[in-house]
């Protein structure tokens, strides 16, 4: 048996070399250097022949080979065996050994090769090769490397050799876990691995600089972590050379600009073969200053990290009357990096100790120069460091109270910023420590379940201020005396606070002001309340309280509002989250504040939004007749401002779940303008309009009193500048300054389920409609929150804002557990879309030429007309390029894409992935052209043309997490047999006219491996042949097994007659600003 | 004048950077300050050199052959080096300073304290020859000579230490070397039990355990997790802009993407791909 060992020599070489088992076995008993070898050679190491046989066995050549000094235990003038050699020999270790030098035979691997090594075939030796534990050490550190270098920690480094400037690769280890791993591996390495190597080989060979050895005093063992810092370095920076060859870090510009040489001679070493940078010194001499600043941050710490130098502040124990005058402590501390428990301090340490530090490979000389190393770079942030830097052994700075109020908000984040750690007051930067002013509201009780006149926002409410300490009041002396110490560090109730002396004066003098006023408006109360309202002049509202309804309103939990009662005419049951909703929208309806229902898409805004004006109409009606509100008392109108693609939805809703509502639709060429608007809109309930009509009919509008002004898809305000969103605004704002003494000033409420915390200016623009000037001026608004939110991500601007809107805003996902238990695993809807008017003409143009045609002709012809018109007037609901094939623009011309487009919207910002099936390959090509322009993602379309491996791509590619969020079907070629459960979207575009198709089609995403509800859409266009068909299909069930074949059979044998009545469009007059602005609407339908 | 103005910007930055324009002017240089950056602008000063007790370099005129020009500086003798050494082991600062690679300006206290200067105050001391030129006809090029040393030494203090007659490697040992007599000297003054001091020395083991790590078992249980990482480039985000002189922005996609491309080619070494 041969049995290897593995050193690292710091140059970057790994040396093997090994005992023999047979020339030992040979030289048992035989006087030292009887076998005729020179007294310091190692008489039974393995010869080269030997070594070089043994790694051609495992495939692999070395780099070089030669002989190696080594010093390894010796006793009597001869080495000691291994411990598993004399094992193998059944003899034991001896006692009294010394180390001496020994000479070995050794084969010598390059950083590359010595990685490839280790990586492979070091892993299974051959059966009479024994590797020893050095190489276990070798081989983990390999593993370690790549995992470092797997998770990119590493960072381009240039530092100078001799005269030389390097370009290098530095390994970081900065995580805690690596820490522990590198900590392990450096515990691991057995002395064989860690003695003093010189190397003599042959000169053509050599690969680095020599080390030479002085075999006369014996040496220490090198460090551990020297040697294990120097395989990762060397082996790390070879690796990803190797990985980077022929990659350029700088561009063909730089390249050829004189005035970036350093720069780019630098970039371009670390990727050639070799580190030397061929650049000026002079500006290598910079740019190595300026990157040594750069990486400090992260290399600072001491040798990989075994400590960490600290700064810890300490408050003064007394403190003295005027509190400027405490003197206050930075201790110097040496802290374990990945325990911060577990530290040192420098005091201590000078003292001689050693603590945890004792445990490491570091001895008390290492330590004390990285330790001083590290003061030396924290004195560039913290100059006072010099007087400690004055005495010999620097533990300690004393400072007093303003110095150290600098060395808190200044030092601390500079010396962070380089490295350090800095252990601050707990009190330093937390809320619960901070002085605050605390504002109490008091507001009547809301008296549940009836109605309660109130004036809203504008309602004016009891309030009153105090000042308090976290949760401890403050009281007017105390405050005084704090003013009176000018001071930013302050002691109070038995703590010390960081305070502006300036703030405290004008808060002071705030207060003042505000004496003898006890009413402040609601608004303003809630923006005082929640921040928005207050200057930077003062110290901040750290606490807000309420009572009566202002106090439900501002409950954390709204869930807290709870209506338990039943709604008589209203068809359908809530579910648990829906009545939560409507109770809540109720509450705001009672109290006259403005509320979002921003429940994700599918989980019932529109039932939730019907059921509150059937109960507001059994309230009422009920409370009449108790006598608790006068017969004069009026429920005025609802406006209901939607797009318009879901007008005719709205309509069909409402007759489905509150019959009794009356709904009155405002559109179309004939709606009714001016004063005979007023008389239209009596006796109804619900008058649904459009968002381009609350413009263009804005004095028909204006002209009513409305109860509640409703938007829904509210996003459709967002845009300011519109005249639309001007419109609405300002008639929400007209009605809510009419005089009403027989009802309740306007209710505004907004739908929508765009993910609102994304799009701030969006937010507040609904808020504006909603709470007018509850958000404060747009301009407010974005340096207070949209800056800092959307370009800084700053947490606590954006606590702030979800704090402030949270009463006003009911959001709830369909992800959250309480809501995914509470919904079906598949929801199904239909969507009723519009025509437009370019659909329209098409469409009734096909009925007008295929009626009479139809009455001339019989029998096949007569059929085949039939069908082919279907077909045609199918094609045209879905959009009129896929009639005419004229590849033209597609926007805005189908009423199905323009819904598809906004429910598209809202499923992409809420994260979701849809599959959009459609009957026609052609209509496919077209969505996937137009999608892609639109919302600029990657759209992928499946269809019988691809072939099966493509279709299998495109299918994979899709169930990846980071895959395309939309997928179209064809509903042939992807209606069976897929497994697309990433979605939980599914768009029917068209219908096939057989519900199975359709459900095997759903199928593809509600299936098993679906972790999300499955929500499922078929748009059906209003007033056409599909909706007609899907009403048939609805009240026919002994159809729905094969529709098609029962549907066409039937309507081919239709009379003239009939088949007018199904194909003629009955409803849904495209209205002209929807489809294209200035256009004519062309034609008039009935 | 904006080379003037150059220098002062310099200037501004440290203590050196004042004292070096403060020997330039008490050299008699200042009127040649303008000329003597224009020479090394145009790349007429070459093959510089500094050697203990001296600088020197060869410097091209308008017309002719260059001239070599040669500074020398007393060295500071050894004895006086040993006593700055002794002072400056006295206080942390100075080997904080130093191993952080800083000049502190106390450095001119402890020379002075020693009976000499690291900058020479006294003019006198500094010889300055100009090949085939007398001492009161010093030129341009001397003045080139004198700036590009200064020039070096802005950047880099520890060339006085050189000049004067220690390196910078040298400076580090002897403090190290001055640092532990006087931790001795204080041990022993104290003559106190320092139970723990030696828990980190390295024994060296001439048992079986030479052969063996110590903790195999731990050893076996390092889990590793070789896989790309989905933000390969997290550990530059962590620390500011790499500071690259204007190009920042057209490195920085570049090195990203190089990040990108070593995690994944990390992966797939791992698994021998």
């Amino acid at each position: 048996m041969r049995l290897w060992q593995a050193v690292w020599e710091l140059s970057g070489r790994l040396i093997i070399w090994g005992e023999s088992e047979q020339t030992y076995r040979d030289l048992s008993g035989k006087k030292p250097n009887s076998d005729g070898k020179s007294k310091t050679e190692h008489p039974f190491a393995c010869s080269i022949k030997s070594l070089v046989d043994d790694l051609d066995g495992l495939e692999f050549d070395a780099d070089a080979e030669g002989y190696a000094k080594l010093w390894l235990p010796t006793q009597d003038g001869l080495p000691v065996a291994s411990t598993k050699l004399l094992e193998v020999c059944d003899q034991t270790y001896p006692n009294d050994c010394t180390l001496s030098c020994w000479k070995v035979p050794c084969l010598v691997l390059d950083p590359l090769a010595s990685m490839a090594f280790l990586s492979s075939r070091a892993e299974s030796p051959p059966e009479k090769l024994h590797f020893q534990d050095s190489f276990l050490v070798w081989q983990e550190s390999t593993k370690y490397l790549l995992d470092l270098l797997a998770h990119g920690r590493f960072i381009p480094l240039l530092s100078r050799q001799g005269g030389n400037y390097l370009a290098r690769w530095q390994t970081v280890v900065n995580q805690e876990l690596d820490t522990k791993r590198l900590t392990t591996l450096v515990r691991a390495l057995p002395a064989a691995a860690k003695t003093p190597v010189e190397l003599e080989i042959d000169p053509e060979d050599d690969l680095g600089t020599k080390t030479i050895i002085d075999d006369s005093q014996t040496p220490n063992l090198l460090n551990s972590t020297v040697i294990l810092e120097s395989f990762l370095s060397h082996c790390g920076d070879a690796l990803i050379r190797m990985f980077l060859k022929s990659r350029e870090l700088s561009t063909e510009y730089m390249r050829s600009r004189a005035t970036h040489g350093a720069v780019t001679g630098w970039l371009q070493a670390l990727t050639n073969a070799e580190p030397e940078i061929g650049s000026s010194a002079h500006e290598l001499l910079k740019l190595e200053e300026k990157i040594k600043l750069w990486s400090s941050k992260l290399l600072a710490g001491g040798v990989a990290g075994r400590f960490q130098t600290c700064f810890s502040v300490i408050a003064p124990e007394e403190v003295p009357s005027r509190f400027e005058n405490a003197q206050w402590q930075i201790e110097i501390v040496l802290q374990s990096p990945g325990e911060p428990q577990t530290f040192l301090k420098a005091e201590d340490f000078w003292a001689g100790k050693l603590g945890f530090l004792g445990k490491t490979d570091l001895n008390r000389e290492e330590i004390e120069e990285i330790l001083l190393k590290e003061l030396g770079l924290a004195r560039t942030a913290f100059p006072e460091l010099d007087m400690a830097l004055e005495g010999s052994s620097p533990s300690m700075i004393e400072l007093p109270t303003n110095e150290a109020w600098n060395f808190l908000k200044d030092t601390s984040p500079a010396l962070e910023k380089l490295g350090f750690r800095v252990n601050t007051p707990e009190w330093w930067g937390s809320s619960n420590g901070q002085l605050g002013l605390h504002l109490s509201v008091e507001s009547p009780d809301s008296n549940k379940g009836s109605v309660v006149d109130m004036l809203g926002m504008s309602q004016l409410v009891d309030f009153s201020w105090s000042l308090s300490l976290g949760d401890e009041k403050i009281s007017a002396e105390e405050f005084k005396k704090l003013i009176d110490q000018k001071s930013n560090l302050v002691f109070i109730g038995n703590q010390w606070i960081d305070i502006d002396p300036k703030k405290l004066e004008s808060t002071f003098k705030f207060l003042e002001s505000q004496e003898g006023v006890s009413k402040m408006k609601l608004i303003d109360a809630l923006r005082f309340g929640f921040g928005v309202a207050q200057g930077d002049d003062t110290i901040p509202i750290t606490g807000f309280s309420s009572t009566g309804w202002v106090g439900n309103l501002l409950n954390s939990d709204s869930s807290s509002i709870v209506l338990d009662r039943k709604i008589k005419n209203f068809n359908g049951d809530l579910r648990p989250y829906q009545k939560h909703g409507l109770s809540w929208l109720y509450f705001l309806t009672q109290v006259g504040v403005g509320g979002c229902l921003a429940d994700d898409m599918g989980l019932g805004k529109t039932v939730q939004f019907l059921a509150l004006l059937q109960l507001e109409r059994e309230i009422v009606v009920e409370e009449k007749e108790k006598g608790s509100i006068s017969d004069e008392f009026r429920v005025l109108p609802t406006l209901l401002i939607v797009p318009m693609s879901i007008l005719e939805n709205w309509e069909r809703e409402a007759a489905k779940f509150a019959p009794e509502i009356k709904v009155y639709l405002h559109h179309g060429p004939t709606r009714q303008t001016g004063p005979a608007f007023s008389r239209a809109i009596s006796g109804y309930d619900l008058i649904v309009t459009t968002y381009s009509l609350a413009h263009r009919d804005e004095d028909a509008l204006a002209q009513a009193q409305w109860g509640r002004i409703c938007l829904d898809e509210a996003q459709n305000i967002k845009n300011l500048a519109t005249k639309q969103s001007k419109a609405v605004r300002k008639l929400a704002e007209d009605q809510l300054l009419q005089n009403r003494p027989n009802s309740m000033p306007v209710h505004r409420v907004a739908l929508t389920g765009t993910p609102l915390e994304n799009r701030l200016d969006e937010l507040w623009s609904i808020f504006d409609f909603l709470n007018p000037g509850f958000l404060g001026k747009l301009s407010e608004f974005r340096s207070r929150f949209t800056l800092p939110i959307e370009r800084h991500r700053d947490q606590a601007s954006s606590e702030a804002l979800s704090k402030l809107v949270k009463p006003f805003l009911l959001r709830r996902l369909k992800t959250q557990p309480d809501i995914i238990s509470d919904l079906p695993e598949k929801i199904e809807m239909e969507v009723y879309t519009p025509l437009t008017t370019e659909q329209a003409s098409l469409y009734q143009k096909v009925v007008d030429q295929m009626i009479p045609e139809v009455s001339k002709l019989d029998g096949i012809h007569r059929k085949g007309l039939v069908l082919s018109s279907l077909t045609r007037l199918k094609q045209i609901c879905n959009h009129p390029s896929l009639y005419l094939k004229d590849g033209g623009e597609t926007s805005a011309r189908s009423g199905k894409l323009n819904r598809l487009e906004e429910l598209l919207e809202v499923i992409l910002a809420e994260g979701d992935k849809t599959l959009i099936f459609t009957q026609y390959a052609q209509m496919g090509e077209i969505l996937k052209k137009h999608l892609t322009s639109r919302f600029n993602e990657e759209v992928i379309f499946l269809h019988g043309s691809l072939s099966k491996k493509n279709r299998g791509l495109l299918i994979d590619k899709f169930q990846t997490t980071e895959g395309p969020k939309i997928f179209i079907l064809s509903l042939k070629a992807g209606g069976f047999g897929l497994n697309l459960t990433e979605a939980s979207q599914v768009i029917h575009y068209d219908q096939w006219w057989n519900p199975a198709v359709e459900d095997q089609a759903t199928d593809r995403a509600f299936r098993i491996g679906q972790k999300k509800n499955v929500q499922v859409r078929k748009f059906i266009c209003k007033g056409t042949l599909e909706e007609k068909i899907s009403s048939l299909l609805s009240s026919k069930k002994e159809l729905a097994d094969n529709i098609v074949g029962t549907a066409r059979s039937t309507i081919t044998e239709m009379s003239v007659n009939e088949l007018r009545e199904l194909l003629q469009l009955s409803t849904g007059t495209p209205e002209k600003s929807d489809i294209k602005p200035g256009s004519e609407i062309e034609i008039e339908l009935r | 004048m904006a080379s003037r103005e150059a220098l002062q910007k310099r200037i501004d930055k440290s203590w050196v950077s004042k004292k070096s324009q403060q020997l330039f002017d008490q050299l008699g240089f200042d009127e040649q300050l303008d000329d003597a950056i224009l020479l090394i602008k145009k790349r007429r000063v070459l093959d510089f050199v500094v050697t203990t007790g001296s600088f020197s370099a060869r410097v091209y005129g308008d017309v002719g052959a260059p001239k070599v020009v040669s500074v020398s500086i007393p060295v500071v003798s050894e004895a006086k080096w040993k006593k700055a050494f002794s002072l400056m082991a006295k206080k942390a600062l100075f080997s904080s300073a130093i191993l952080a690679e800083q000049l502190p300006k106390d450095v001119l206290a402890v020379f002075s304290q020693i009976g000499s200067d690291l900058i020479p105050e006294d003019t006198s001391k500094i010889v300055i020859k100009v090949e085939g030129k007398k001492q009161k006809d010093l030129d341009d090029r001397a003045a080139a000579v004198i700036y590009r040393f200064l020039d070096r030494v802005v950047d880099d203090p520890f060339l006085l230490f050189a000049l004067r007659g220690k390196g910078v490697e040298e400076t580090i040992i002897e403090l190290r070397r001055h640092r532990l007599a006087l931790a001795e000297s204080k041990r022993e003054q104290e003559s106190e039990d320092l139970d723990e001091v030696d828990g980190a020395s390295v024994l060296i083991p001439t048992t079986s355990d030479f052969w063996q790590t110590p903790n195999t078992t731990e050893l076996s249980e390092l889990e590793y997790n070789i896989k790309a990482d989905e933000l390969p480039a997290a550990i530059l985000k962590r620390l500011d802009t790499l500071p690259l002189d204007g190009v920042e922005d057209e490195v920085e996609p570049l090195l990203e993407e190089a990040y990108n491309h070593v995690t994944t080619r990390a992966q797939a070494y791992g698994l021998g791909l």
